[in-house]
């Protein structure tokens, strides 16, 4: 069984290979209902903008409203007017998607985008991918919505290197740098803040649960535990996923600012 | 030059505004614009990002100086100012660990490394 919270990592890894000149197969096609969800949340093709035909990808994306997953995005990275500009368009877009598919009000809104927006500029600023991944999948009968955001970047570690303030001794350090918000930018107020507010404003303003992994190391923190956790040899994730598990009933004593930093 | 200019940043950069170049676009517009006066009108702006107002926050301060202009911001709905106003309280924020003595767990074999992540 394949929960859907890993496909976004496995297209990202499946782009990555594909990318490195490695020929994947996949092997679903007798079950009739996996192959239709998989062709319709882009799996592992994903979804992404055509260059001066960006319309035809927003218009497709009106198309999930009546769903309860979004498909899975390849966004562009980049600082440049026109790559800066997909992107702010593009969260834009699946913010009031998600807002829609959730019926959710504006102050419910306000996390959820704030999730989109921060872990979707790490992967721009931080990764080094020339693309980052962006998948949402929402059970209504269990009130959560499970969101991915990853690349197949240099991963956290890497990103330190050259910082004249943080120099991380390995991976596991380099991890726990990143979700205290020691950030990877050499700016010299040390704002690096988009991990690590999140995943206190998911976990203990949401309580939800936030999974971090990098290479071979994890970083998983609910309200019951916060623990690093370190895979085995033969495996190693390519870039950072981030996966969120976010509670779609909010407490009424939930303040959006008392996490913003 | 002695005058006044209004520039509408919805019109400019939308009702959502999310990312730091945004920010970026929206202060070389400013910095382009020949008067000393400029106003942004925050009118009809639903949303603006952390990130967004971060990043305007600290160079908007700079440009105002290096440039001697006078940046007035009006029309904000109370989530754009709240947000500014969260990240002003704390651009000069410094680190503070709090995972220093979380445990860390190493496996060796995919059993238990799954017996692990069942137990989330």
């Amino acid at each position: 069984m394949l929960n859907p919270f890993f496909l976004g990592g496995i297209a990202s890894i499946i782009d990555y290979a594909r990318v490195k000149g490695k020929s994947i197969k996949l092997n679903h096609k007798e079950n009739y209902r996996i192959s239709s969800y998989l062709e319709r949340i882009y799996f592992p093709s994903c979804y992404s903008p055509e260059k001066e035909n960006e319309q035809a990808f927003f218009e497709g994306l009106e198309t999930y409203q009546g769903k309860t997953y979004i498909p899975i995005i390849a966004f562009p990275t980049g600082a440049d007017n026109y790559h800066s500009s997909v992107r702010e368009k593009m969260l834009s877009a699946v913010t009031a998607l998600l807002k829609n598919q959730l019926n959710f009000k504006e102050r419910e809104r306000q996390p959820l985008a704030y999730f989109l927006d921060e872990l979707t500029h790490n992967v721009n600023d931080h990764s080094g991918a020339d693309k980052g991944f962006l998948f949402a999948q929402f059970y209504p009968g269990s009130n959560y919505l499970d969101l991915v955001i990853c690349d197949n970047g240099k991963g956290v570690y890497a990103s330190y290197k050259g910082n004249t303030r943080f120099k991380p001794a390995d991976e596991i350090e380099a991890l726990r740098f990143a979700v205290n918000g020691r950030s990877t930018k050499d700016r010299p107020e040390s704002k690096g803040f988009g991990i690590s507010t999140s995943r206190k404003m998911l976990v203990h303003g949401l309580r939800g649960k936030f999974f971090i992994l990098t290479g071979r190391t994890a970083f998983i923190e609910t309200i019951e535990r916060e623990d690093f956790v370190q895979f085995p040899e033969d495996f190693t994730f390519q870039g950072t996923f981030i996966a969120l598990r976010i509670p779609t009933i909010m407490s009424d004593t939930f303040n959006f600012y008392d996490f913003i930093e | 030059m002695n005058c006044e200019s209004t520039i509408s940043v919805a019109k400019l950069l939308g009702k959502t505004i999310h990312t730091r170049d945004a920010s970026r676009q929206l202060l070389d517009f400013i910095a382009e614009n020949p008067c000393m006066k400029v106003e942004l009108d925050f009118l009809d702006v639903d949303y603006i990002s952390r990130s967004f107002a971060d990043e305007f926050h600290a160079n908007k301060i700079k440009l105002a100086s290096e440039l001697q202009k006078s940046i007035i911001l009006t029309n904000a709905n109370d989530e754009v100012i709240n947000m500014f106003q969260s990240v002003a309280r704390t651009q000069n924020k410094r680190f503070k660990e709090d995972t220093a003595t979380r445990p860390i767990y190493k496996y060796s074999s995919w059993s238990q490394l799954e017996s692990y992540l069942l137990s989330i």
